[in-house]
């Protein structure tokens, strides 16, 4: 079964990239994107950010209802290192 | 022993158990293992397209994406994509910018981006606010139009083959836990555990211990944990990013339009309305710790002629009335341009120095902009910046200040 989960992406980076499993996802302007997922199937989604040192990004995963997550550090939230110009992260989680 | 240690580490760090709470501050996890780990296929999710395919469905706007870069008018070089207004002064001129970039959807690994720059300097008589950049038109208006992509330059089974050996190494158990988070966790259960076993041997049992000297023990795991995975991460990070992050190029044209006036050599007051006009490309690298920028740019502008002076004389008087206007129509002037900048940024502040030499008048051109200001979004918003040229041989200091006008 497939089911759609919301990924909101909000950074104030200059640039920022999603994947899911394996593929890269296109981001609304708005921050938004839609990724497709199998029911009690382990998902991995890889994100990360560009720009000056600071700069945050939070992603929130949101199944459709009745669906729920199962993931670990949720909402995710990241920064860019002193010093440094890019980060990024993994997750991998399940909808239920 | 190995063993054993990393399945107690899973006995006091069970997925979903209450007692974990606080250990996982954003998310309390399962308690029972989801997805078991196994290291092969760990790596194996990085690397391969899945059945489950991803694809974008457009969704009602809930906020506007924020892309900010250094503030505008700031920087020369680097492409722009803001949607913003700015003001450079220096104590002899200034200019106004005003810049607009639609956004645009993250289309994978690439960003494309459209822009649109009007820019006029306060005083039409002076282009001081041009300053050092060699490739700038001068106008009583100018307008630039760009086309910028940006490409990820990823290694997502390199970062994936890292951190699932990490993960494998620390012992983890559920796949649900390998993350950069969640390695973060796993080390600091173990300094916690670490921590209570080192307390002393007259002391209460773990579990009967004091709220607030939990507290102090978890503070403590988390400073060791941060400590440890400060180290981990840079290593994680340089798999995924390695030394070249991202790659950019641009397209940029530009036109100047400036009303001139001059005396014929007849002396008589003509009008001129000839434009000025740049080509420029723009390649740039993104480092994990820095970016650099190159511009090549081809320019045909005017430059007015020295002034000469007609005086009449007054009708009634000694006296007489002179105007000076340049002598013939403006000289045309073609430039070819190299400019490079390079971008640090550092804790409060952010500096993006810039060389620029043009081939065809052999003039060198420099500039340091330094960013100081930030706004409540912690973008960078303003500073100051010095820029010199060879041909004026005088430094000049200017001060900007950018008003992002999306967020």
């Amino acid at each position: 079964m497939i089911i759609p989960v919301t990924v909101v992406f909000q950074s104030n980076g200059q640039k920022r990239f999603l994947m899911h499993n394996g593929n890269f996802v296109p981001i609304e302007p708005t921050g938004t994107a839609v990724i497709q997922c199998q029911q009690n199937v382990a998902e991995l989604i890889l994100f990360g950010i560009e720009g000056p040192s600071g700069s945050t990004a939070t992603i929130t995963l949101t199944p459709q209802a009745p669906h729920i997550l199962k993931i670990v550090g949720h909402p995710i939230k990241g920064k860019i290192a002193q010093g440094k110009t890019v980060w990024g992260d993994n997750r991998f989680f399940v909808v239920k | 022993m190995k063993l054993l240690k990393f399945f107690a580490i899973f006995i006091v760090l069970p997925i979903s158990s209450g007692a974990t709470s606080a250990v996982f501050a954003q998310t309390p996890p399962e308690s029972e293992i989801v997805v078991p780990f196994v290291l092969d296929e760990c790596i194996k999710s990085f690397t391969s397209p899945q059945q489950a395919a991803t694809i974008s469905v457009r969704m009602e706007n809930k906020a506007e994406e924020t892309r900010q870069g250094l503030p505008l008018a700031a920087s020369n070089v680097a492409p722009n994509a803001t949607t913003a207004v700015a003001i450079v002064a220096s104590d002899k001129d200034g200019r106004g910018v005003i810049s607009f970039s639609p956004k645009r959807p993250v289309q994978g690994r690439a960003t494309n981006n459209w822009s649109l720059e009007i820019s006029a300097p306060f005083s039409k008589q002076d282009n001081q606010a041009v300053l050092a950049s060699l490739a700038g038109l001068g106008g009583d208006i100018v307008a630039s139009g760009s086309f910028s992509r940006f490409l990820w330059d990823i290694s997502p089974a390199d970062y994936g083959r890292a951190i699932c050996q990490e993960c494998a190494r620390v012992g983890i158990r559920d796949l649900l836990l390998c993350s950069q988070f969640g390695l973060r966790q796993v080390a600091k259960q173990r300094h916690l555990d670490e921590l209570k076993r080192q307390r002393p041997s007259d002391s209460s049992a773990p579990q009967e211990i004091r709220q607030e000297d939990l507290e102090k023990l978890d503070a403590t795991a988390e400073e060791l944990a941060q400590r440890e995975s400060d180290v981990l991460d840079a290593k994680l990070q340089d798999a995924l990013f390695g030394r070249l992050a991202s790659k950019v190029w641009s397209l940029e044209a530009s036109v100047g339009h400036k009303e001139r006036t001059f005396f014929t050599p007849a002396a008589e007051k003509e009008e001129e309305h000839r434009a000025g006009h740049s080509f420029s490309a723009v390649g740039g690298l993104v480092f994990q710790s820095w970016s650099t920028y190159t511009k090549l740019t081809g320019k045909r502008d005017y430059k007015e002629n020295d002034k000469a002076t007609l005086c009449k004389p007054i009708t009634g008087s000694i006296l007489e009335n002179c105007t000076s206007q340049p002598l013939g129509r403006a000289k045309e002037v073609e430039s070819l341009i190299l400019a490079t900048e390079g971008r640090f940024f550092f804790r409060g502040f952010a500096l993006a120095p810039s060389v620029q030499y043009d081939f065809e008048t052999d003039v060198w051109g420099f500039e340091a902009p330094l960013f100081l200001i930030r706004n409540s979004d912690d973008r960078f918003t303003g500073g100051f910046k010095l820029a010199w040229r060879s041909d004026q041989d005088n430094l000049v200091a200017a001060v900007f200040i950018t008003k992002p006008l999306l967020p």
